[in-house]
């Protein structure tokens, strides 16, 4: 009985402390006014961007034989002004607006021109605790919950391709932490103590992801949220402590819209973790991962008819080296084969959507495969929204890990490499990833998969001391896929893809760009057809692969000033298929871009 | 103070071992997922066609009257569409096995007598072949002797083999090349009897009629249901080269009353009517449900199991009818499975 009383009074005394050593705080620093603007609440802000493309491209090679439909060169080009208004009716309310006025490319004189809501939100303080926001927003949780992993094609971005991918980030609301845009409302706080923790935040959103056609799609919806806290030094000789979050993650159809019966629930939930076991001037060690699991029902009526779970680990062991500014890390993964997660799983690249140069080309109008000519620039194929079913992907991009690091059906080890950062005079990232399948596709045997990437930076300027800014990118990646078995199940599919870029200031911000982006891919793999639920259909036939392409880059660039510059530049691109009757190809494009952020 | 003090150097203690122990459980939890390959087959998709197995039938020679059956057996290197066609070398009878397997046995061969394609099977010399659609230079035979044909469970009302029953009586009406007789033909639906109704009458709807009373029945036990919904009737018919029309009337009379015989005032009579003859043996079945009330003496309430005769009339119309029929049958649950 003493001891259940000690107990007690124990855990009533810890409960106390934190909630009363606890200072609540809104999480998002900058809605709270300035002091400026708590002078004068009324304040509204003019911001935005404006964009002028001019581009014409031009398509040549055997494809053209016997063609009579493609157009040899095409010229197109927008002008564009997002006109951001951000005003804070009040010390504890902002709300923004941008405007879009776009105006295609001989579309003057009244004709081609479009004005739209681009982005609505309106966001505040509750009670000087609680921050939300509703209207549109941007969502990241963990990659294993709601992330948008990035696209393919890329290793160390050349800065030639930069200013296209900008328009393209711009576009789909691609942000720096693989956020992705919604529509709802987000609530957060945080509290802070002053024993045994250090802080606790919250978050909760819940967002539509799709209306109804009140007849048999339901309207779908996401909702999510985080606890994260992190905690005070543990062990006073070891320096050690940690930041844990747990996450959850519900995407469901709501059957009482429209006259709908069937639908989905898919939960995810996870706990992560980042625990420094060991600390000291000269290096950190640290634990970190995640771990948890996804749940799918179908439901028809309310009766379940399809329901499926699994989970994953990841769990790596990092070592920051702080003088020397590396951190190398080693770790595993074990992602099960049925890990559903919609938030986690959706690419950023659809390969089935229609392109916006030369879709079709060629005497029979064939649909022309995705390039990296598309990947660089074309922001039709791009996309944030959430897929229920495991998008489709080219393999000569991505075998491994085509769906970031949610990607089901893996199991092995990873090791990554950071050193530097792009002010340093060398900049250099690691990643390798020794995977196996842990369900076989039409077979016993596994597949095995190789990833090894490298990428790295030079800032010449800085070794040479000079005032102009000189700078040489290069990364380069390699993957290969084998399974063993009898000849029919046998695969072997190796891709190479190499990113070399130069940016070079001739004059006071006056850059000479020069890129190229060489992909070459080699061998057979089966792709399988996914259904509904992820569900394999079929393997339609062996995916037979000889290619090459190449994307050269070069052009100039003045900087106005920083986020406002004027770049031309020409790129050309060669298709090189060695299979089939593919009819090689070459696409040419001249462009002229401004952009200026206000 | 102190002693809170001594609170959190314990967590601090405690804290990394929670820590560790919960990433095991994490590491064990995670580590059980399916294994199953995910279908379907790459060898059955794509891999080299093989015979591992020849094709084999377990007897050749086939008793199905005393419920014996015929097991084919067979095995190749992977999953694949197979066809088993056996055609009876007399009658013209067809019936196929199908399915999608490595192994073919028992569970997925098995012949019990039925047929796919009317006739049903004498007894006679059967071919048998197994070919696989997907490879069209792939096949095997076998020959099985039929020396005693599937015994159909139902109440039989005849089956025309030993002529016309004792107690049918016959009624043709005066016209051009009248036929009302038994024909002794292997090519029968059932058997090698069947029955003609053939002729032209100028002044009359029906050629004539065949009364079958229920005591002349073939099945000396007939008996049937009182659920309506689980009677049906069978009957195989088809149509002469030169008819020019073909309809058939069946009435069903009850005997309602209980008087042993029917009475129009007293008793319910239910019709079913066949059109549209073929020249191939055709099966027509019929749910007692279904049968048309067309006499309601008895009050209109179906009741099969006061079934006391059945009547055949061929309908002509004015212009010749040739009509062919066999096996009369109830079976009780479904249609007869030929």
């Amino acid at each position: 009985m003493v001891v259940y009383r000690n107990i007690g009074r124990y855990a009533a005394a810890t409960f106390l402390a934190l909630i009363f050593g606890a200072t609540a705080f809104a999480q998002d620093g900058g809605s709270l006014p300035t002091e400026d603007e708590k002078e004068d609440p009324g304040k509204v802000k003019f911001n935005g961007l404006g964009r002028v493309i001019l581009q014409q491209s031009g398509i040549d090679g055997d494809i053209l034989e016997n063609d009579t439909t493609t157009a040899r060169t095409t010229t197109d080009g927008e002008f564009l002004l997002d006109l951001k208004i951000n005003a804070n009716p009040n010390d504890k309310t902002e709300v923004q607006s941008i405007l879009r006025l776009r105006n295609e490319f001989g579309g003057f004189f009244g004709a081609g021109q479009s004005i739209e809501i681009r982005e609505l939100w309106a966001r505040g303080i509750i009670a000087n605790a609680i921050e939300y926001r509703v209207g549109d927003m941007d969502i990241a949780m963990s990659p294993y919950t709601f992330n948008l992993a990035d696209e393919e094609g890329t290793v160390f971005e050349p800065a030639a391709f930069q200013p296209q991918k900008d328009v393209i980030y711009y576009e789909q609301f691609y942000g720096p932490n693989n956020e992705r845009r919604m529509q709802g409302a987000d609530l957060n706080f945080g509290l802070k103590f002053n024993r045994i923790l250090y802080d606790m935040d919250f978050r909760g959103f819940m967002a539509r992801v799709r209306g109804t056609d009140f007849f048999t799609v339901p309207t779908r919806w996401v909702s999510g949220g985080s606890m994260k806290f992190s905690t005070e030094q543990f062990g006073d000789s070891v320096n050690a402590r940690g930041k844990f979050g747990f996450n959850i993650v519900h995407t469901f159809d709501d059957l009482q819209s429209g006259e709908a019966n069937s639908g989905i629930r898919n939960t995810v939930y996870t706990f992560d973790y980042d625990v420094i076991a060991y600390e000291n001037k000269r290096y950190a060690f640290h634990i970190l991962g995640e771990a948890g699991k996804s749940d799918l029902v179908s439901k028809n009526d309310s009766v379940t008819f399809y329901s499926s779970d699994d989970t994953f680990l990841d769990i790596s062991l990092k070592v920051d080296f702080k003088p020397q500014n590396l951190s190398v890390s080693a770790g595993f993964v074990n992602v099960g084969p049925e890990f559903f997660s919609i938030g986690a799983q959706s690419k950023r690249v659809d390969f089935e959507a229609e392109k916006t140069y030369y879709d079709r080309a060629g005497e029979s109008q064939s649909r022309r495969q995705v390039t990296m000519f598309d990947l660089t620039r074309d922001r039709s194929i791009y996309t944030f929204e959430l897929s229920d079913k495991l998008m489709a992907y080219d393999p000569r991009f991505s075998n491994a890990l085509p769906y970031g690091k949610a990607t089901p059906n893996r199991r092995g080890a990873t090791l990554a490499a950071e050193y530097g950062n792009d002010e340093k005079k060398v900049e250099a990232q690691f990643d390798g990833a020794f995977l196996q399948e842990i369900r076989g596709q039409g077979t016993t045997e596994l597949k095995n998969f190789t990833l090894l990437q490298v990428a790295a930076g030079l800032n010449i300027h800085r070794f040479l001391d000079w005032q102009n800014h000189l700078r040489f990118t290069l990364g380069y990646k390699f993957e290969q896929t084998d399974r063993g078995g009898v000849d029919v199940e046998q695969v072997d599919l190796q891709s190479n893809l190499l990113d070399i870029g130069l940016e070079a200031e001739i004059f006071r911000n006056f850059e000479v760009l020069v890129g190229a982006k060489i992909l070459q891919a080699e061998g057979s793999d089966y792709i399988p057809r996914i259904d509904e639920f992820n569900i394999v259909s079929d393997f339609p036939g062996r995916y037979v692969v000889d290619d090459v392409e190449t994307l050269l880059a070069g052009g100039v660039r003045y900087n106005f000033k920083k986020d406002i510059y004027l770049t031309l530049q020409y790129h050309s691109f060669a298709a090189q298929r060695n299979t089939d009757d593919f009819k090689n190809y070459r696409l040419d494009q001249v462009f002229l871009l401004y952009t200026m952020k206000f | 103070m102190k002693s809170t003090d001594k609170k959190i150097e314990k967590y601090n203690s405690v804290f990394p071992k929670a820590f560790l122990i919960f990433l095991l459980i994490g590491f064990v939890s995670s580590c059980d997922h399916d294994t199953e390959p995910e279908d379907p087959n790459l060898i059955d998709r794509f891999g080299p066609f093989e015979v591992v197995q020849d094709f084999e039938a377990s007897t050749d020679v086939a008793d199905f009257s005393s419920g014996g059956s015929v097991v084919f057996t067979a095995q190749f290197n992977k999953n694949i569409n197979w066809v088993i066609t056996i055609t009876g070398n007399t009658s013209g009878a067809v019936k196929r096995i199908e399915g999608f397997n490595r192994i073919i046995n028992a569970e997925n061969a098995r012949w019990n007598g039925t047929t796919t394609d009317l006739p049903f099977f004498k007894n006679e010399m059967c071919s048998v072949e197994i070919t696989i659609p997907e490879e069209p230079d792939y096949m095997d035979t076998a020959e099985i002797e039929v020396i005693g044909t599937r015994t159909y469970e139902g109440s039989l009302v005849t089956d025309w083999e030993n002529g016309l029953n004792p107690g049918f009586t016959v009624f043709v009406q005066s016209g051009l090349d009248m036929r009302f007789d038994t024909i002794n033909d292997p090519t029968g639906a059932e058997g090698g009897v069947f029955y003609e109704m053939s002729g032209e009458v100028t002044f009359a709807d029906d050629l004539g009629n065949v009364a079958m009373p229920k005591d002349a029945f073939t099945d000396p036990d007939f008996s049937l249901s009182l659920v309506p919904d689980i009677v049906y009737f069978n009957v195989f018919a088809k149509k002469g080269q030169d008819a020019a029309e073909d309809i058939v009337v069946f009435q069903f009379m009850e005997d309602d009353n209980g008087n042993g015989t029917y009475d129009p005032n007293a008793d319910d009579l239910y019709e079913y009517v066949i059109q549209d003859l073929t020249l191939d043996w055709e099966q027509y079945s019929v749910p007692y449900t279904d049968m048309v009330l067309s006499n309601d003496g008895g009050g209109g309430q179906r009741n099969p199991d006061r079934l006391t005769r059945i009547v055949v009339l061929p309908i002509g119309l004015g212009v010749r009818f040739e009509g062919f029929f066999d096996y009369l049958i109830f079976t009780e649950g479904a249609p007869l499975q030929p």
